[in-house]
């Protein structure tokens, strides 16, 4: 990040999707529809997701060692320690959830996820499982389909206040999801035969 | 440090094992947060609440792992990217998959509720969390001039 192309190129994205929206908003009526696509499409926090992307790219770069792993994991507890509490109390305070300190684009969530991503880099794993290879795979699928199934579990009145439920409708939930998406893996697969040749896949570790 | 994750030369796509392992925890956290956000819609006072919230609390991280993957693999100055790699290629496939999720959401939609509007919203809005599609993509699209920059 020292470029300074690059300074002000995140400077320019900054102010393209983050300020531009929130200035602009404020002089648009409620029904406009240039408004709804703004909300909708949360614009505003677009320049906060491209500071993940390359946030997780400049991470890599990072070197590692044992003190920085435990660096990040103190940083990854305590984001999630304000997290919890921070929500718990606001929520207390207004009678209901209060997501305040569950944006996504937040410091707090920031220290988790940079902590978490430094920590599985320091194990230098060496191999996956095969079944942790094939959750990989199907990650997308999975996040795709699972609200289907965390609806239809709704639906069924399957999902009580109390811990036992809440583990039942998780398991539920994922497993129904993975199989599912183990099937639309396959079709996708089939269906792609047709129109390029097999990629070998070989793993690396850097 | 050397560098050789997804390189994407010779035809060989190269798996980084870690990102691997990210992916799958996303994945587990991501499912996790939102069945422990349905059980934050109970009372706050309910006993639940304080468990749902520390399991949704630790989980939050889901989505943000997913996109610094993404960037991780598409910032790579040693992976071949190019404007027209990523505009043919990477955002046509992930277009492909919102409009087609759009449709399936949008049918389960209209099956439940039978109200043209709210489908019409889902069919053209997608589901509450496909907007990490639309995000996706205008990483992708970004990604053409940061992996530009980067490279240098």
């Amino acid at each position: 990040m020292t470029n300074m192309k690059l300074m002000w190129w995140a400077l320019g994205l900054g102010g393209l999707f983050t300020v531009l929206p929130v200035t602009i908003q404020e002089f648009l009526r409620p029904d406009n529809v240039l408004l709804s696509l703004i909300h909708a499409f949360q614009v505003n926090l677009m320049s906060g997701f491209v500071f993940y992307f390359v946030l997780g790219y400049a991470l890599t770069q990072l070197s590692i060692n044992t003190a920085k792993m435990w660096l990040a994991g103190v940083g990854a507890f305590i984001g999630t320690v304000v997290i919890i509490i921070g929500t718990e109390s606001q929520s207390i305070v207004a009678g209901h959830l209060n997501q305040a300190f569950q944006a996504n684009v937040n410091l707090w969530i920031m220290l988790q996820a940079s902590g978490l991503f430094l920590i599985i880099r320091g194990l230098k794993l060496t191999k996956l499982s095969k079944t942790l290879k094939l959750i990989s795979e199907l990650s997308l699928p999975i996040y795709l389909v699972h609200p289907i199934f965390l609806g239809a579990i709704l639906k069924l009145h399957l999902l009580k206040p109390d811990a036992l439920h809440l583990l039942v409708a998780y398991v539920l939930v994922f497993m129904g999801a993975t199989v599912f998406a183990w099937c639309y893996q396959g079709i996708l697969r089939w269906l792609r035969s047709y129109f390029r040749p097999t990629v070998t896949r070989q793993y690396s570790q850097d | 440090m050397k560098n050789v994750e997804l390189s994407g030369r010779n035809g060989v796509n190269h798996r980084v094992i870690y990102l691997d392992l990210i992916r799958v925890i996303g994945c587990l956290m991501v499912v996790l947060t939102h069945v422990t956000a349905k059980m934050m819609d109970f009372p706050v006072k309910s006993a639940i609440w304080p468990l749902a919230n520390i399991l949704n609390g630790c989980t939050r991280a889901a989505v943000p792992l997913f996109l610094m993957i993404s960037g991780a693999l598409f910032l790579n100055p040693n992976k071949n990217i190019t404007i027209q790699k990523i505009i043919k290629k990477y955002v046509p496939k992930l277009g492909v998959t919102l409009i087609l999720w759009n449709c399936i959401y949008a049918l389960i939609e209209w099956a439940i509720t039978r109200n043209l509007a709210i489908t019409l919203h889902t069919l053209i809005l997608g589901a509450f969390h496909l907007w990490f599609l639309y995000v996706t993509i205008g990483c992708y699209l970004v990604a053409t001039w940061l992996h530009h920059y980067f490279g240098r």
